[in-house]
């Protein structure tokens, strides 16, 4: 049961963080970026089994891949900037997790710009002069 | 009809793909951000088969300039082309170094006195040209065989008949291939 060995571990890093913050905040923010990496190299096999599927089913469905990645790679800018962001915010640093997600917002943006542009010419294209 | 259904089939598939990818998002205030690129992907996938219908197989590609340059990886990718390159240009030279041999070898075949020879090209590697031949003549012996009257003369005739396919082979590379005397180079078997 992974779920269990997830759990587990976060209510062990809860436990931890709450007698630490009150010390050294320093070492908690620590423990709490350790915690998400841990989670992280848990969980990522079975995330890239998702990427596998996702990738497969958009190949029989004859999507075209390279937008398919840029939604992945959207999605990935996206959980990255969460976690950073969090992580300022149990720091209680609220501006910087302002910012970061600031950054994310501009970063996926800027990369769902191509698909945009895509269907804008097509569209153009097709509309009568 | 058909067309229909598979267009229908492929939707299907994307825009559970799409809800699929919207559950895995994070709770977080880019969530719209992604919301929308998701929603593009989806009107995209919508577009696509139906403007490659109506509109003669017109499908939406990604131009060039909208795919990612990977700076890092540029250097790999620069390096394996090099290297394709100098295959293709080793293969391209081989074949046109045979070429150039069986050129020779057919002309020079015909220079009287010459029974059969052997060429080899010499190219430059890097620009693949031409810099040198080498050719081992097989004579047709034309002087009788050597007895204890006519040795010391009919070794004399020989060296002209020599020296003769010899004037008239360089001549001939030198023309046709614009080469210089010091790099064609001629023997005799068992000189």
């Amino acid at each position: 049961m992974e779920i269990a060995q997830i759990v587990g571990l976060g209510l062990v890093a809860t436990i931890f963080l709450l007698i630490i913050r009150q010390e050294k905040p320093v070492l908690a923010v620590l423990l709490s970026l350790t915690f998400a990496t841990v989670i992280f190299l848990f969980v990522i096999d079975k995330l890239s089994t998702i990427v596998a599927v996702v990738t497969e089913l958009s190949h029989r469905a004859e999507a075209n891949y390279f937008f398919l990645g840029t939604v992945l790679k959207i999605l990935g800018v996206a959980y990255l900037a969460e976690f950073g962001a969090a992580i300022c915010r149990d720091s209680g640093e609220v501006a910087v997790a302002k910012k970061v997600e600031f950054g994310a917002k501009i970063i996926i943006a800027v990369l769902a710009l191509p698909i945009m542009i895509a269907i804008l010419e097509s569209l153009m294209e097709i509309m009568p002069r | 009809m058909e067309v229909l259904v598979t267009i229908v089939k492929n939707l299907l598939v994307i825009v559970v793909i799409a809800s699929f990818l919207e559950i895995l998002l994070p709770d977080s205030s880019v969530r719209p951000f992604v919301r929308f690129a998701i929603g593009l992907f989806v009107i995209l996938a919508i577009l696509n088969p139906i403007l490659a219908v109506f509109f003669s197989g017109r499908a939406m590609q990604a131009g060039a300039w909208d795919l990612p340059w990977e700076y890092e990886e540029s250097g790999d990718y620069q390096e394996v082309g090099r290297e394709v390159n100098r295959d293709i240009q080793k293969v391209g030279s081989e074949l046109i170094r045979e070429k150039i041999e069986q050129q020779i070898s057919s002309t020079a075949i015909l220079v009287p006195g010459i029974g059969d020879l052997q060429t080899r090209v010499i190219m430059t590697s890097g620009e693949g040209k031409l810099s040198g031949i080498e050719m081992v003549i097989v004579p047709i012996s034309t002087v009788p065989e050597a007895d204890s009257v006519t040795a010391f003369s009919s070794r004399e005739q020989q060296d002209q008949e020599r020296e003769i396919i010899v004037k008239k082979l360089t001549s001939m590379m030198k023309n046709l291939y614009g080469l210089n005397e010091d790099q064609v180079v001629i023997k005799f078997k068992g000189e």
